[in-house]
């Protein structure tokens, strides 16, 4: 594989869509890597401009017209990023693992002389006690615990701090006092005091606003706020490619 | 690895007079080391941005707060946290805490804000906590930054509690920092609550400032180094302290409650000790004890320096030169009072007294600078005559209070610009 590798050293891709296509010539020509179904085999046009738009993947510095330049660096990193991925890695993980990477540790990664996930072991573990085959449970638990260990370290599951500010929201709503009347006397001319009308502390049962979420460059999903999204970015981002990735098996 | 230490400089206007009582100001300074610039070793941060949307917040604030808050953005690293909350009677986590990898992804959610409704402000602070404190991370700053121009007024509402709350907070590891736009935000909540939440109060007075308050409250969080800092001060057999002139707080050991030591920027502390007559030589006056704690290790750190002064006979100390820093550090933290006291009788109505106190502030202040001539006395100079200046017509008292407010407190925590 890697010489093949070698003999795409100096080759350019303008455009996006050339990056994916030698991403996927590269990958047929070396043979099916690939044995899970949950991830779709060859990178296309739309996942490579997500992965660039969720900095996966850097961008081009280099525009010939107005298509951007493409060298080995970036096929690599697609490369690697696919096979991660194919590991049964999150994306979130990927980027944390691919960031900062020089040319020599992604070769070394995706040409698989080092092994960097331990995880990977306890999450087949896992799957295999529990019987989860491939489901988002397993997936968003290990990276969980993936997350977890490489951002906080070992401290108490609830901070002091948390459970302090849980318990402020939980006190009734206390009624405005003397106190508050006296302190805030000298506003009365603000525009804040003029809006007298009391506003309910509860939010009615009406949701008003909406959020959005980019699912692809152009492509966004739109959701009321009553809906709770996961919250977690790195699971967020997940669902959010899962979307993508039935959109694109379509 | 050597690890350069915090010093602690102690100087007096001048060689004391022998043989008589005095009372002596004596100007402490400490100067914590140099941060690493080759190891970048900053502490990480864990931030949460509490954003009010309210309506009055609509146009030019709101706009220059989402770029202050972009900019806020590409300043910090992938190995920081930060999560957004904005508020106005709904409380909304528009970006859950979250390690700052996708710049654009994060930025683009700033820029969807729009403004309206009232102002929950001490709920979306509570919000603003819970991001924090679900990652809180003993070797991170874990810092909630509240960002608003208007007043509480929906949920709680009650100053005391609401500070109360903020100091509770500060002690379970989360501070507070507040920034206060324009003129209708309540200085009296937002003040004491950074104060109380260990954390810095910032006034932006024209919208366009707002980045580079960001600027100074990010580059606080990177640079600090120590935090819980204390100054214990034991004079020696008939010394006194009888004045802290910037007015610290002092905890149940009677040590002063210092702001956190930040890399490169010394505090500037002035002491005022009633010394006993002395024969001329040198006579140790006071033991000064410095202690904190390492923000990257969590080391306690302590510095002792004996303050032992020269006596001579009154002949010699007047032919001597007075020391500028001195007399410029003390008519600095004076006229901290002399604001403070001017806000005073601004609120009872007596603007006569209010006039009377930066006036006398602007007579002294320009003695000092006879006498030590300083930029900084300069500056001062020329901002306590525009101050008496504005508050003779009265119609921005609002606004010259927040002012006078926050000039005071930057000067007080003797940090020198």
């Amino acid at each position: 594989m890697s010489d093949l590798l070698q003999n795409l050293k100096d080759t350019e891709y303008q455009g996006v869509k050339e990056l994916a296509d030698a991403a996927e010539r590269f990958l047929r020509e070396a043979g099916p890597v690939h044995t899970k179904g949950t991830v779709a085999e060859y990178p296309n046009e739309r996942t490579v401009r997500y992965y660039i738009s969720s900095g996966l993947l850097t961008s081009s510095t280099e525009k010939r017209g107005l298509k951007s330049v493409f060298g080995y660096e970036h096929l690599l990193k697609l490369l690697t990023i696919k096979k991660l991925q194919a590991d049964g890695l999150p994306i979130s993980v990927i980027k944390d693992l691919l960031s900062d990477k020089s040319i020599e540790d992604l070769e070394k990664l995706f040409g698989e002389e080092i092994r960097v996930f331990t995880e990977r072991e306890a999450l087949e573990s896992f799957r295999q006690a529990t019987g989860h085959i491939d489901d988002s449970e397993v997936m968003e638990m290990s990276l969980g615990d993936i997350e977890a260990a490489e951002i906080d370290p070992p401290e108490a599951p609830k901070s002091k701090a948390r459970e302090y500010l849980e318990s402020l929201l939980m006190k009734p709503k206390a009624p405005r006092e003397d106190e508050s009347q006296i302190l805030f006397s000298h506003a009365l001319t603000t525009p804040q005091a003029r809006r007298t009308t009391p506003k309910q502390p509860e939010p009615p049962a009406e949701p008003g606003t909406w959020k959005r979420y980019e699912v692809a460059p152009g492509l966004e999903l739109h959701a009321r706020d009553d809906f709770r999204p996961p919250r977690d970015t790195g699971v967020l981002m997940q669902l959010l490619e899962r979307i993508l990735r039935k959109l694109d098996s379509k | 690895m050597t690890h350069k230490k915090t010093t602690i400089e102690i100087l007096t206007e001048k060689t004391l007079t022998a043989n008589t009582d005095q009372t002596v100001d004596v100007l402490v300074r400490i100067t914590p080391p140099q941060m690493d610039q080759t190891a970048s070793k900053r502490p990480k941060l864990n931030l949460s941005m509490v954003l009010d949307r309210s309506g009055s917040m609509s146009g030019r604030k709101l706009e220059e707060a989402k770029e202050a808050a972009k900019y806020c953005v590409d300043q910090l690293l992938a190995t920081d946290r930060i999560s957004t909350v904005i508020f106005d009677d709904y409380i909304d986590v528009l970006i859950p805490s979250q390690p700052v990898e996708n710049k654009d992804l994060l930025k683009r959610s700033i820029n969807s804000i729009v403004a309206n409704g009232s102002t929950a402000l001490h709920e979306a602070w509570v919000r603003g906590g819970l991001q924090v404190s679900d990652h809180l991370n003993g070797a991170s700053i874990n810092r909630v930054l509240l960002i608003t121009d208007g007043q509480a007024n929906v949920g709680e509402t009650r100053v005391s509690s609401i500070v109360t709350q903020a100091g509770e907070l500060a002690a379970k590891g989360v501070t507070t920092s507040t920034i206060g736009i324009g003129e209708d935000f309540n200085e009296d909540l937002l003040m004491p609550m950074a104060e109380a939440g260990l954390g810095n109060a910032w006034h932006v007075q024209e919208p366009q400032d707002m980045v580079r308050i960001f600027e100074t409250e990010l580059q606080g969080l990177v640079s600090q180094i120590g935090h819980t800092v204390r100054l214990g001060i034991r004079p020696t057999a008939g010394v006194m302290v009888v004045d802290v002139l910037n007015d610290f707080e002092t905890d149940g050991a009677g040590r002063y409650k210092l702001p956190n030591l930040r890399a490169g920027s010394p505090l500037e502390i002035v002491v005022r000790m009633s010394v006993p007559s002395h024969s001329v030589g040198d006579a140790a006056l006071a033991d000064f004890e410095l202690s904190y704690v390492e923000q990257d290790s969590h080391v306690p750190i302590s510095v002792t320096s004996l303050f032992s002064a020269k006596f001579d006979t009154a002949e010699v100390t007047a032919s001597l030169a007075s020391n500028p820093a001195v007399i410029n550090a003390v008519q600095l933290l004076m006229n901290a009072r002399a604001r403070l006291e001017a806000i005073a009788r601004m609120d009872r109505g007596d603007y006569v007294g209010m006039q009377h106190a930066l006036i006398s502030a602007c007579e002294e202040t320009d003695v000092a600078f006879s006498m030590a001539p300083s930029p900084e006395l300069e500056r001062e100079r020329e901002e306590l005559a525009e101050l008496g200046e504005a508050l003779k017509s009265r119609a921005n008292d609002t606004f010259t209070r927040k002012h006078m407010a926050y000039s005071r407190e930057s000067r007080r925590k003797g940090h020198n610009q």
